[in-house]
């Protein structure tokens, strides 16, 4: 093959160029000072051109001008060469999908500027995306914080009511009524020579005065004693709801987990809403297969889990009236196929619309007055993040509502590997 | 890669296409004609294939863009010869199974902007497609 002479060369190279800046998977423009476009390559006429259908491609500024006047402005006063501005980005209002476009300027001389541009959106969204999480993020660290205090200081006030009804249930018999027993012993052996000096049935009445009088204060001190246990005891309870809140609060998210019989976690969450029960008379059946397999759990919000569900119940007893009707609780826990178990939270309350079902899972969605409509919400999330579902269902409005939720051990293995 | 296109001896030729730009059925009209009838046109002719690689480029088209019908046949239109055109106002309509349809745009021929209308021409059923150009600006 003859070499080719030094003109063809020049214009093989110029043919080239021209190749490699059309090709040139970024927009480049070459304008003048009043915006003129002299120079377009390909990518550059794709990404202007659905903002140019009206305006045309023939001048940049009149395109640029009305998603962001203060750019041509810059380009219109710049004077000396060399860099304008860098990455400006600009949002193409109006266009569908949302448009975002980054522009580099570069004047090269009193009458010509380089323009570089590309579609950024998915950058921005991306960036906008990270934001938002990042937001959310210390928007939540600042509820943790805020609820780690208030539990801290709330188990601090309550770890004092504690100890306080510890030492009240500690202290030996009032020494008063002794004294007074002793005394009452005494009346009561010298009623003879009382009443020769009181009288017969003054004398007697006085022993009877003092007897009586020490039976009413050892009864006072049994009731006393009682609420004092009572109280300690409701105490202890709170204690433990605090300290399931801190763990939880502690390890919000992925907590870690750890293989946890299924059982013991519904005896648990039993024993902390155990009041609410007892307070409203519900009466609990438990039926859980001997043989439920360990599941590889986040114990704290499980617990969490199973919690809500038995509070729920609980409070659907409170809406309407429920008449004579048996109140009660039915927890069931069974295998449901290999590696697979169910648990039931069937209750006798208030139920509602079968066709609402699904509402009550969505944030916000709550029937109660004070309820954040986060309950629900936040169950299904923690069981959906260990590979379960979660459902409800109710035949209607004082038919009783029933919660399922199938959870896999196989999930929890891999989620272990 | 580009060159500088060569006459042919089809540019010489006083014998007229008898094909308008705007005349109705054009699709049909081209695909009863030969592939080197085109060059005889006067706007800009791309055939393709219904996976949009070239088959034919005409003689107007190749003056103005400065591209070889060597260089452009057997390629992919929208991504390799003329990027400018891959958006949704021209390759993204062509999913459409048959198409007719006439554009106002702008094509950077030599790097230069220049004001074009196009007629995007398809039928699935024949297998055809064609990009038709004419400028606005012509005399």
């Amino acid at each position: 093959m003859a070499p080719l002479s030094l003109e063809a060369e020049v214009k093989q190279d110029e043919s080239l160029l021209l190749q490699f800046i059309y090709q040139c998977p970024v927009g480049l423009a070459e304008i003048d000072d009043r915006g003129v476009i002299r120079l377009l390559n390909a990518r550059g006429v794709a990404l202007l051109m659905p903002i140019a259908i009206a305006a045309g491609l023939g001048n940049f500024f009149d395109l640029i001008r009305p998603f962001a006047s203060e750019i041509v402005e810059q380009l219109e006063t710049s004077s000396a060469t060399g860099e304008i501005f860098v990455n400006r980005r600009i949002l193409l209002k109006g266009q569908k999908p949302i448009v975002h476009l980054s522009f580099t300027a570069i004047r090269l001389d009193t009458d010509s500027l380089m323009i570089s541009f590309d579609d950024v959106t998915s950058v921005v969204e991306a960036e906008h995306r990270t934001r938002e999480a990042l937001e959310a993020q210390a928007v939540q660290s600042g509820r943790v914080e805020m609820a780690a205090t208030v539990l801290h200081d709330i188990g601090n006030a309550i770890t004092g009511i504690g100890t306080r009804s510890a030492q009240l249930l500690a202290e030996p018999a009032w020494p008063e009524i002794e004294s007074l027993s002793r005394m009452s012993s005494l009346l009561q052996s010298q009623t003879a020579l009382l009443a020769s000096v009181l009288g017969e049935r003054k004398a007697v009445a006085l022993g009877g005065l003092a007897s009586a009088l020490e039976r009413n204060l050892r009864q006072r001190e049994i009731t006393l004693r009682e609420h004092v246990r009572s109280l300690a005891s409701s105490v202890s309870h709170v204690q433990e709801i605090l300290s399931v809140q801190r763990q939880y609060v502690h390890q919000r998210g992925a907590g870690p987990r750890s293989r946890v019989i299924l059982t013991e976690l519904v005896h648990d969450a039993v024993a902390i809403q155990s009041a609410g029960l007892e307070k409203r008379g519900i009466k609990l059946i438990r039926r859980l297969d001997a043989d439920l397999p360990s599941l590889l759990l986040d114990r704290t919000r499980m617990v969490q889990v199973f919690g809500n569900l038995i509070r729920n119940a609980c409070e659907s007893f409170d809406q309407g009236e429920r008449g004579r009707q048996e109140r009660f609780l039915e927890i069931v826990g069974k295998h449901l196929k290999p590696g697979w178990v169910r648990l039931t939270f069937k209750d006798s309350g208030s139920g509602f619309p079968a066709e609402k079902a699904e509402a009550f899972f969505e944030r916000g969605a709550t029937t109660k007055a004070t309820g954040s409509g986060l309950g629900l919400a936040s169950c299904r999330n923690t069981v959906e993040s260990h590979g379960g579902r979660i459902w409800m269902e109710s035949a209607g409005i004082g038919h009783g509502a029933t919660v399922t939720i199938d959870l896999t051990s196989a999930e929890s293995e891999n989620h272990h590997a | 890669m580009a060159s500088t296109v060569e006459l042919s001896s089809a540019a010489n030729q006083t014998e007229q296409l008898n094909v308008r730009f705007d005349q109705p059925h054009l699709l049909s009209a081209l695909c009863a004609l030969n592939a080197d009838a085109y060059d005889l046109a006067d706007f800009g002719i791309v055939a393709m294939g219904l996976d949009h690689v070239v088959t034919a480029y005409n003689l107007w088209e190749s003056r103005l863009s400065g591209l070889s019908p060597a260089n452009v046949i057997g390629r992919h239109f929208f991504t390799e010869i003329a990027p400018c055109t891959n958006n949704y106002m021209v390759s993204l309509r062509y999913e459409a199974a048959e198409l007719d349809e006439m554009v106002n745009y702008v094509f950077s021929y030599r790097l230069r902007p220049v004001k074009v209308r196009l007629r995007l021409l398809k039928s699935a059923e024949q297998g055809r497609q064609f990009l038709v150009v004419e400028r606005e600006d012509r005399p």
